[in-house]
């Protein structure tokens, strides 16, 4: 009884309040590699790991604890732990869940070697095994962040890139033959929800991200289908960056400056507070162009917020604001592209954008085995473009004779998305289910008129009814289920199959002003009652997909997709701006599939190759022609579904780094990268004469990507780049035409795309942990070229590349 | 000896073979074509117009010194001779034309007077840039016939206002505009494009023949047809006239200017040069093409419509206000024949592709 009573006694006093301490400890994977955000439960609390695998408890009194990890990926591990007289420090290796779920192809770090990356086969709630992917890691790649330098971002990818501003403003993302317009043939999302004007009426993506608040840009090439949207093109998702989790508060700013005026500012702060994550973000930009008239004002907001309300439930709301205004230099033809590339062919054309995005998440573990992601968005957005839109204007013309038009375009939209994935097993193998559905309703209300005859960024229509004119409403509606299996036929083998079945809603209603008015001095002629029009196409389909994976040994891969792609027709397809262009009533939406079958791997931490054979199958392709509406009326402009085609080729990316092969333990990284897309595509038949057998439009025949660049631990970097696109046109055309350069257009909006090469070079130095600046130099060489013709807007004619510049920043951290 | 019977015959088969069918490029040479229509038709039909403005200008000069009845007669006549003469050069704009505008900056019609009246009042106004409504051939109509009832009240104008100086220092800024104007096209043409449309072979998009016959398919159906004939006869107003639209609106040339362009566009169809020779032209070219048929139809078109224009009873403006519209009427009808068998039918035979954006409207 007595020595009861002592040990009570002793163990009272030990228990007392007095006496506190700290348990902290690490973890990491069998590899030694750091596991960041796992989820640490230790006395009724919860903490999470860092970036090293570290976490820590405080205060905490001695005594009998149990200690559990969870994380994904690998198991379960708990753990007692005993507090003494002082401080606990655990050293935990978790093991892997499942070897063969992690089907991933990395182990290797992801900030360590420099290399690009692939997404994982899973992530959150996602499939991507047998897929091609990309993950564009903003802290390594090396590109002029303040101007959104698509050249440079995009360099490991093999996709074909239009620059047509200089600050970035609007992303041109295209490749294996679609065109790169506004990366309208991409899906295209910011965390997950979409950021189009509308996803399938008016895929245009008038909203980029600011890269320097991108944490990494994921790319899914053509079988993206099945999970996300039809796209051709496949989907690219910007993941924005978050705040550090182990910080209250962290400031950003970087502050740019660079050549023809331009000046960006850059300032974030983010951080964790208990179970909330927050990053926030504000940007401007602004700059008077490279070319006469081109100058830009740009503003951008984001806020996001992450709540871990349990350690199941996981809510994130997104807030988004963008608005820009940028006056329009116009298009030149060839003679005024030789003459001068810099000169402005419009002096009072302004292009206005307005763009309100917010989204609602709920991620919901129900176990280790079953997620549920639920994400809602909604986008408020505006597009105005106001000046002339005919080619007979001239800068110190009057606008009796050419006045300036305003297309003003407003687009409303909801979506909601739900995914559930589970994993489950069959025998002894894995299996992950995948399935879900969307709902989208958009609403995009174009109106185009006379617009206010002065010179100012003014975006207001003037005697709207005595002028040609539309108005037209375009609501659309989308709802779709999908649903992917992941199997695993042995730890080597996995197929996933997939199934869509989409139902599409596009539909134009309003109406078109008929005002005649004289050609000469535009006097009234006439008016007539304005032209009502209605058209209505729903459809619904079911869309097919498989991917397949091999996997000899781990980092090393072989895959290939197969998928059903579609692209509904768009606003723009059914109703141009354009009444002199003729619509073919009976124009049907574009159906193919995609196919790819590549390998990749990583060597070591030397090398690493993503190499790929695609091909590509496009059916009733909708392109512009001249035909006769009846006998006996002259030949219009005509809008139709001009053929089938076929597009294949070769994207090989060859990534190596040198000091790891030469002197594996060198502080420095000396990398050389290599991407070779390669392109063959034709129509293979039409029957509109002339176009079968020519060589597809925007289908640059070879883009080489290359570059160097040089690490000395984390204090200097310095990188060169060389991107590398072949001639090509966009319009249809034959071989001869192309290799002879004889592609004749009857205005400078159609024609040839000469071959054009361009360098480029930035330097990076930390001083310490708080400040670094940077020097980038775009276009090294000043080389004037161009990578696209316009036939409206900003054109018509061709848009001249900008020239070399200089830039330089300086960030602070704190 | 029967192996070289089969030998000739082969020749002979041979010889037929590559000359029928597998060959589309036509007979004549186009180059011959092309050097015809540029060297000895447009060419010197800039360096017309550019002269007919010398003696205009002169007489302007004269005016400005010397504001007389006498004078102001030589300046009409020489205003006339010179706005004949631009109708037979006015077809014309591609390249050079087209890059300065040419038509907007001497034969904007209808002109704006209020415009015009406004920049009268204007101190130094410099008419180099815009100004499309209140210069040229059309400003030069009001300012010598419009800007008063009579010819009394338009020396009256020039004689006792206040504002003469103004109003004749105007009169000499839009010759001297032409005069630059042209001067600018005719230099761009010798020093390069002449040599460039001496090669752009073929007739596809971009090729000399393809931009003229775009240019004049574009011009017989906006200029001709419609703002000389068709709008003011009120086609684009269910028939209420416009005749203030109309060309030569205050000096009443507008018949006059009509019946010189469609006979200067016929002349060039086939291939008649400056000095009234027969040279290659359209016509040859469709008939080395195999489609006589429709040169002859297309020929005899231009001269039943020209007659028809011929017709029309002058001052159209007039006799459109009268409403005495028949004749005009039938003029219309044919012009809208005759630019359907241009705009389809002739440019279907020489495989040219209409690129320019039409208006809806019959």
């Amino acid at each position: 009884m007595a020595k009861n009573a002592l040990l009570f006694l002793f163990l009272l006093v030990n228990i007392s309040a007095f006496s506190q301490y700290r348990v902290s400890g690490s973890l990491h994977s069998p590899a030694g590699d750091p596991i960041q955000g796992a989820d640490i439960l230790f006395n009724g609390t919860f903490g999470t790991s860092d970036a090293k695998g570290l976490f820590v408890f405080e205060n905490i009194p001695s005594g009998q604890y149990g200690l559990e990890v969870y994380t994904d990926n690998f198991r379960h591990y708990s753990t007692a732990v005993t507090v003494g007289q002082e401080d606990v420090t655990l050293d935990i290796t978790l093991q892997p869940l499942e070897e063969t779920l992690d089907t991933t192809v990395v182990v290797v770090p992801k900030n360590d070697d420099g290399f690009n990356h692939h997404l994982k086969a899973v992530e959150g709630t996602s499939l991507n095994a047998g897929r091609k992917t990309d993950v564009v890691n903003l802290d390594e790649t090396q590109t002029n962040k303040a101007t959104n330098n698509a050249r440079q971002t995009y360099s490991h990818t093999s996709l074909n890139v239009w620059e047509s501003d200089e600050a970035g403003l609007q992303l041109g993302l295209g490749g294996r033959g679609l065109s790169p317009n506004r990366t309208s043939n991409f899906n295209t999302r910011q965390n997950g929800y979409d950021m189009s004007a509308d996803a399938l009426g008016y895929p245009e993506s008038y909203y980029t991200p600011t890269l320097e608040g991108v944490d990494r840009i994921e790319i899914i090439r053509g079988a993206a289908v099945l999970q996300y949207g039809t796209q051709f093109g496949g989907m690219v998702n910007f993941v924005m960056k978050e705040g550090p989790a182990d910080r209250k508060a962290q400031i950003e700013s970087r502050q740019t400056v660079g050549s023809f005026g331009f000046f960006n500012s850059f300032n974030s702060v983010g951080g964790t507070v208990g179970k909330l994550n927050y990053y926030t973000y504000f940007n401007y930009k602004r700059g008077d162009g490279w070319r006469e008239n081109g100058g830009f004002d740009y503003k951008s907001f984001y806020a996001g917020f992450r709540h871990q309300t349990t350690k199941k439930l996981k809510l994130s709301l997104d807030f988004t604001h963008m608005d820009y205004l940028s006056q329009q230099s116009g298009g030149l033809t060839d003679q005024q592209f030789l003459d001068d590339p810099r000169q402005a062919t419009r002096d009072k054309d302004f292009f206005a954008v307005d763009w309100n995005l917010g989204a609602f998440q709920i991620d919901y573990e129900f176990s280790n085995k079953t997620k549920l992601n639920i994400r809602n968005f909604g986008l408020y957005a505006q597009r105005k473009a106001v000046g002339h839109l005919d080619r007979d204007y001239r800068i110190g013309g009057d606008n009796t004779t050419s006045p300036r038009e305003l297309l003003h375009g407003t687009y409303l939209n909801f979506g909601s998305e739900a995914r559930l994935l589970h994993k489950y097993n069959i025998k002894k193998e894995s299996a992950i289910l995948l399935f879900g559905g969307r709902f989208y309703r958009g609403n995009t209300d174009n109106k185009q008129g006379h617009a206010t005859q002065n010179d100012e960024p003014e975006f207001e229509f003037e005697d709207y009814d005595q002028w040609s004119g539309s108005d037209f409403q375009n609501p659309s509606l989308n709802a779709s289920l999908f649903a992917e299996n992941l199997f695993n036929l042995s730890d080597k083998w996995s197929v996933t199959p997939g199934l869509r079945f989409e139902y599409i809603q596009t539909n134009s209603y309003g109406y078109t002003n008929q005002v005649y008015r004289h050609q000469n001095d535009n006097s009234l002629i006439s008016i007539e009652d304005p032209l009502y029009d209605e058209r209505n196409l729903s459809r619904s389909l079911l869309l097919a997909g498989i991917g397949i994976s091999y996997k000899p040994k781990s980092k090393r891969e072989f895959y290939a997709n197969l998928a059903r792609n579609y692209r509904s027709i768009t606003f723009s397809d059914l109703r141009l701006s354009n009444p002199n262009v003729w619509i073919d009533p009976n124009m049907t939406d574009e159906t193919g599939f995609t196919s790819d079958i590549g390998a990749r791997g990583y060597i070591n931490k030397v090398f690493h190759y993503d190499a790929s054979l695609f091909f590509l199958k496009y059916n009733d392709r909708i392109g512009s022609t001249w035909a006769q509406p009846e006998p006996g009326v002259s030949p219009k402009n005509f809008r139709t579904n001009l053929g089938d085609a076929v597009s294949m080729g070769v994207e090989a990316l060859m990534e190596m780094n040198l000091t790891q092969w030469l002197a594996p333990n060198a502080k420095s990284k000396f990398l050389a990268h290599l991407d070779v897309a390669y392109t063959y595509a034709r129509y293979i038949h039409s029957d509109i004469p002339g176009v079968e057998g020519s060589v597809v439009e925007l289908t640059p025949p070879v883009i080489i990507k290359t570059g160097l660049s040089y690490q000395y631990r984390k204090k200097f970097k310095i990188a060169y780049q060389y991107v590398y696109t072949h001639k090509h046109a966009n319009i249809p055309a034959s071989p001869q035409e192309l290799a002879n350069e004889t592609v004749l257009a009857p205005y400078a909006t159609l024609g040839m795309i000469p071959t054009y090469s361009v360098m480029d070079l930035s330097l990076a130095y930390n001083y310490n942990e708080h400040f670094s600046i940077e020097a980038n130099c775009n276009n090294l060489l000043n080389r004037a070229y161009f990578t696209r013709r316009a036939e409206g807007y900003p054109g018509p004619g061709i848009i001249p590349s900008a020239g070399r510049a200089f830039y330089i920043t300086v960030a602070g951290k704190f | 000896m029967k192996s070289l019977r089969y030998c000739i015959l082969a020749l002979i088969i041979g010889l037929m073979g590559s000359c029928d069918g597998l060959d589309t490029t036509p007979d004549i040479d186009s180059k011959e074509l092309r050097t015809n229509m540029g060297e000895e038709i447009i060419l010197p039909s800039y360096k017309n117009f550019q002269s007919s403005l010398t003696p205009l200008k002169a007489a302007v000069d004269s005016f400005a010194q010397n504001s007389d009845s006498e004078h102001l007669k030589a300046v009409k006549t020489a205003f006339e001779s010179a706005y004949i003469t631009w109708q037979k050069a006015s077809f014309y704009q591609f390249g050079p034309a087209e890059d300065a505008l040419l038509r907007q900056h001497i034969n904007n019609f209808p002109a704006n007077t209020t415009n015009i009246d406004d920049n009268i009042l204007l101190e130094n106004v410099d008419l180099t840039y815009g100004n499309y409504t209140s210069k040229g051939f059309p400003a030069l109509d009001y300012l010598l016939y419009g800007v008063a009832t009579d010819e009394e009240g338009v020396l009256f104008y020039y004689q006792e206002d206040a504002e003469r100086e103004k109003r004749l220092a105007y009169l000499q800024a839009i010759v001297v505009d032409m005069q630059n104007k042209i001067a600018g096209v005719i230099n761009t043409w010798e020093t390069s494009y002449l040599a460039k449309f001496n090669e752009a072979s073929g007739t596809g998009t971009g090729s000399a023949i393809g931009n003229v016959v775009n240019a004049f398919v574009l011009h017989f159906e906006r200029h001709l047809r419609d703002n000389k004939v068709g709008i003011p006869l009120g086609v684009r107003s269910f028939g209420a006239v416009q005749p203030d639209k109309a060309e030569g609106l205050y000096s009443g040339l507008s018949v006059t200017l009509a019946s010189a362009n469609i006979k200067a566009m016929h002349d060039f169809y086939r291939g008649v040069s400056t000095d009234n020779v027969n040279g290659l032209g359209f016509d040859d070219f469709m008939i080395s093409l195999d489609q006589a048929n429709l040169a002859t139809e297309i020929d005899a078109q231009f001269n039943k419509t020209t007659n028809e224009i011929n017709l029309i009873p002058s001052p159209y403006v007039e006799n459109l206000e009268q409403g005495n519209i028949t004749q005009a009427d039938l003029a219309y009808d044919e012009l809208k024949a005759l630019l359907l068998l241009l705009k389809v039918d002739m440019t279907n035979a020489l495989s040219v592709q209409i690129t320019y954006q039409d208006n809806d409207g019959d």
